[in-house]
């Protein structure tokens, strides 16, 4: 495998070909795995374990790359590393176990942020289920600008649209449309009371 | 509301909305449901993204390590030959080397045509080419080759890998345009390939693809490679 920088590597994940992105956790994945199952399966993990830290880890690193406020001051498997490590031991402490772990690699200290976009709450798991109910394109609009926080001409580019007015009104109708649901869902109402 | 959400407000902007959070209750309540919405399509993005790992998952970590066939104790002996045999080779041929620096120079491409469906991700592959980074460059083209045939792509592909010395690899790209009989690039194609023939010291095939450009007067390439035969 030919190692590409890792300055690439954060731009290739911004680019908006899926493709592109996918290879890329692909790469990224081939990687690093090994380093975080090896800490995990150390730390009293499983391999099912490692999987999960580490998927999650991805994404609050993709979430971040694309706030565009990833600012890499040691080497992307650093940060990879310390992400996971935080994940584990934030789930070894809710299974109320004396937390203490070993390190198998340098990690550095991470602020909370890296971590506010993968915490779930149960608000954000109702509306992501009524979300799935909207169209297709509809789904598509809202991922690629609020979630892969794309550029409208972007969007326009992978929808096939011809200008970017479409795109922007496309997705304020989307929006419109969402929130109707979320208003009238006995669900989201309760949980406002 | 997205502007202030992606904390893309600064200065008076901030502070104007942030005093109609605060003073209109409508407008707060408003932001509420928006935030909350948009929360929920970062959740759903999340669960997205996490099938999609789970499929790389499932691509990428093998459950156990490869049984290599017997077969390949011999390869790896004979490719040890080829090295030394290589090596010897090399001393034969330094100034093969030389002719290989002087005419040889990455082809200068021009992906990025405007309107194009994928315009950015050529962009982006086009830059890195341009600049010199060959890995990046392989690696975005790649993932473009993957949805569309492009024979500037795959010549660049194919130069990326020469520039990196995966000769095999840049060797399969060139002979991809060949194979098709490319209407532009062709000649170009069987250029680079004598090229990496010359990098890789196989100075008979070298010379093999030389001829074709030399016997034909009105192939790209023609005056370079009879310049580079005779040196031969």
């Amino acid at each position: 495998m030919t190692t590409i920088s890792d300055e690439a590597i954060v731009q290739n994940l911004q680019s908006h070909n899926p493709e592109i992105r996918n290879r890329t956790f692909s790469y990224i994945y081939q990687a690093n795995y090994p380093l975080v199952a090896h800490f995990v399966k150390k730390n009293s993990g499983t391999e099912a374990d490692a999987e999960d830290i580490f998927q999650d880890s991805l994404i609050a690193l993709y979430n971040k790359a694309n706030r565009g406020s990833l600012v890499l001051t040691a080497s992307l498997q650093t940060y990879i590393y310390s992400i996971a490590k935080n994940l584990w031991f934030k789930k070894l402490r809710v299974k109320n176990r004396n937390v203490e772990l070993k390190d198998t690699h340098e990690n550095l200290p991470l602020e909370e942020d890296f971590f506010e976009s993968i915490t779930k709450n149960e608000r954000s798991e109702l509306i992501a289920d009524i979300l799935q109910s909207l169209g297709d394109d509809c789904r598509k609009v809202l991922r690629y600008f609020y979630f892969d926080r794309l550029k409208m001409k972007q969007i326009m580019e992978l929808m096939g649209w011809q200008s970017e007015q479409v795109a922007k009104n496309k997705k304020s109708n989307c929006m419109k449309k969402l929130k109707t649901m979320v208003m009238e869902n006995p669900g989201y109402q309760a949980m406002l009371k | 509301m997205d502007d202030y959400i992606m904390g893309r407000l600064t200065g008076k902007q901030l502070s104007d909305f942030e005093n109609e959070l605060r003073s209109n209750t409508e407008f707060a309540a408003e932001f509420e449901l928006h935030k909350n919405v948009v929360g929920g399509i970062q959740a759903s993005g999340n669960r997205e993204l996490k099938k999609e790992l789970k499929e790389i998952h499932r691509q990428v970590v093998k459950p156990s390590a490869k049984i290599r066939p017997v077969w390949y104790r011999y390869a790896a002996a004979a490719s040890i030959l080829l090295i030394i045999a290589g090596v010897w080779v090399v001393n034969q041929n330094k100034n093969r080397a030389d002719l290989f620096a002087e005419y040889y120079a990455p082809y200068r491409i021009s992906l990025t045509v405007r309107g194009q469906a994928n315009a950015a991700s050529l962009k982006n592959a086009e830059d890195a080419y341009l600049k010199g980074d060959y890995k990046n460059a392989a690696f975005l083209i790649e993932g473009i080759l993957q949805d569309e045939y492009n024979s500037q792509l795959i010549l660049a592909a194919g130069i990326a890998y020469l520039e990196m010395g995966a000769y095999e690899q840049a060797i399969e790209k060139f002979n991809v345009l060949i194979d098709n009989n490319d209407k532009f690039l062709k000649d170009q194609a069987v250029w680079y390939l004598a090229m990496t023939m010359l990098k890789c010291k196989k100075v008979g095939e070298a010379k093999r693809y030389l001829e074709i450009l030399a016997g034909d007067k009105n192939a790209d390439k023609h005056r370079d490679a009879t310049v580079v035969l005779e040196n031969l």
